[in-house]
């Protein structure tokens, strides 16, 4: 089955950590991280912190993602407009995420706006470069199809171009939202406000409690392949499932 | 040639020219082309003499530089001008069947009938009847991708008499199928011409399959396209594709298009 090959590979690592971590001073018994996991999941601090990451990542991949949309699609409408926007994507797509995350939390300070910017500002460029290509690979022959038989704009929107790019949408969708994650992090662990999910990382470093960091690791794993099994790959399976008829 | 008939032309054009951007020559040149109500039109050329790009002028998609385009009483365009007045939709088959492959065969109809401005309440009824019509009962929930190329073929049949076209246009819609899914869809598209009385614009690089279904064959140059004549094929349907008599209308017609096409040689045809 497809559980597992990834199984066995948790299972090598947690051996392997399960036989090394007696010879190392710093290394938490697995044991330890899972009392550890116990008592951070009986802190009503635990949920408040990843419910609060994860509004962040909303909020700041959905700007990013619908701003890179718009741009996309004004640099498919028109030339001038696509190179009068590339400078913007090659800056942002070249500058370190850390340098990012910094300015934006120098710039706008304490507020929530600081971590939204940082999240939309490393996810544009990407989001932009994959829907120009989806741009690109729309079929010039089913758009003859739409103007023969006199498709409305919207009519064209629905049936045509979104199902067309579908594939690259998804595809921006899932790039942004690993990437997002990466960067809310970093933002966090330099926010002064030192709530999310990255500040817990902060204060487990501040400690030294190599458990408590294994532990939000692992919850922030959680949360991430949440989304990808609960959200994405249903969402998918319902929008491409005109594909996976031609085999079942 | 034929007498062309002036009275009654239900799709009239004449002197008409298109140029494609930046190119030196037209595509077509100075075409006259008249079809009757309800009549089976082919028109026949070798490849690239512009038989697509006149299609694509009767649908709309192209206006023409040159020429005036009436359908049913109606001026589509006049000297390179499109014209303001509400024109009835056309119904299209092209080389593939095109249909929306991320939609049912039942959305597929039901798309092109809402932009037809069909009122909602009649869709279902309309979708049945022509899914009957092809023999497709029972494909209206099926995915595009699931179907043969015949049926699909079918679906976008049943899809241009959806809507109820002005006309028809077929551009070599046939000749990606397979010899005998072919020649069966051929008999089936000619029944249904009976049944409904459509007009239909034929465009085929194939003198034996416009033969075998026209009413009249309007024979191309090479590009840039002219019509340079119109031949009639009195016999009764249906025809076969065995007669004897098709295949020295076919004959015959080869040895018109054979110096115009550019096989002086006596090169191969069809």
């Amino acid at each position: 089955m497809g559980f597992l090959l990834p199984a066995i590979g948790v299972a090598l690592v947690v051996g392997v950590w399960f036989l090394v971590h007696p010879l190392t001073r710093f290394l938490p018994a697995p044991g330890e991280v899972w009392t550890e996991a116990i008592l951070v999941l009986g802190e009503s601090e635990t949920y408040f912190n990843i419910l609060r990451s994860l509004r962040r990542l909303i909020i700041g991949l959905g700007a990013g993602y619908i701003l890179a949309f718009f741009v996309a699609l004004a640099g498919r409408a028109s030339e001038w407009w696509r190179r009068f926007f590339s400078v913007y994507v090659y800056v942002t797509i070249t500058i370190p995420s850390l340098a990012v995350a910094l300015f934006s939390l120098m710039v706008f300070g304490l507020s929530e706006v600081s971590v939204y910017i940082s999240v939309a500002t490393i996810i544009f460029p990407f989001v932009v470069v994959s829907l120009h290509e989806g741009f690109e690979a729309l079929d010039a022959r089913l758009n003859d199809m739409s103007r023969v038989y006199r498709l409305s704009t919207s009519q064209r929107l629905r049936h045509v171009a979104i199902p067309e790019m579908a594939p690259f949408l998804f595809a921006a969708l899932r790039n942004a939202y690993a990437l997002a994650w990466k960067i809310l992090v970093v933002t966090e662990v330099f926010s002064a406000q030192q709530t999310g999910i990255g500040a817990e990382y902060n204060r487990a470093y501040d400690f030294f409690a190599l458990d408590r960091l294994v532990v939000w690791v692992v919850f922030f794993l959680i949360v991430v392949f949440g989304v990808e099994f609960g959200l994405f790959r249903p969402w998918e399976r319902r929008v491409f499932r005109w594909r996976a008829a031609r085999d079942g | 040639m034929d007498e062309i008939d002036m009275i009654d032309q239900y799709i009239d054009i004449r002197g008409l020219s298109f140029w494609y951007r930046d190119q030196p020559q037209p595509a077509v040149r100075n075409v006259d082309l008249s079809v009757s109500k309800g009549e089976f039109a082919c028109i026949v050329g070798p490849s690239g003499c512009g038989k697509s790009t006149l299609l694509s002028i009767l649908s709309g998609l192209f206006t023409p530089q040159q020429g005036t385009v009436v359908v049913d009483g109606k001026t589509q365009f006049a000297d390179g001008h499109r014209s303001d007045t509400e024109t009835s939709p056309c119904g299209y088959m092209f080389q593939d069947a095109r249909l929306l492959p991320w939609r049912t065969v039942r959305q597929n109809i039901t798309v092109a009938l809402q932009a037809a401005g069909h009122p909602e309440d009649t869709w279902e009824d309309n979708v049945r009847r022509h899914l009957r019509m092809l023999r497709l009962e029972g494909y209206e929930d099926a995915w595009p991708l699931n179907l043969s190329g015949g049926q699909r073929a079918r679906v976008a049949i049943a899809r241009a008499l959806a809507i109820q076209p002005a006309f028809i246009l077929m551009d070599e819609p046939f000749s990606t199928l397979d010899e005998v899914t072919g020649r069966f869809l051929r008999g089936e598209l000619l029944e249904l011409w009976q049944r409904t009385g459509v007009t239909i614009v034929f465009v085929t690089h194939s003198i034996r399959e416009a033969v075998y279904l026209a009413d009249h064959i309007y024979l191309m140059t090479a590009g840039p396209g002219e019509i340079f004549a119109r031949e009639s094929v009195d016999l009764a349907r249906p025809r076969r594709y065995e007669d004897p008599r098709l295949t020295e209308i076919e004959g015959r017609l080869i040895d018109m298009v054979l110096d115009r096409w550019g096989y002086f040689n006596g090169g191969e045809v069809v």
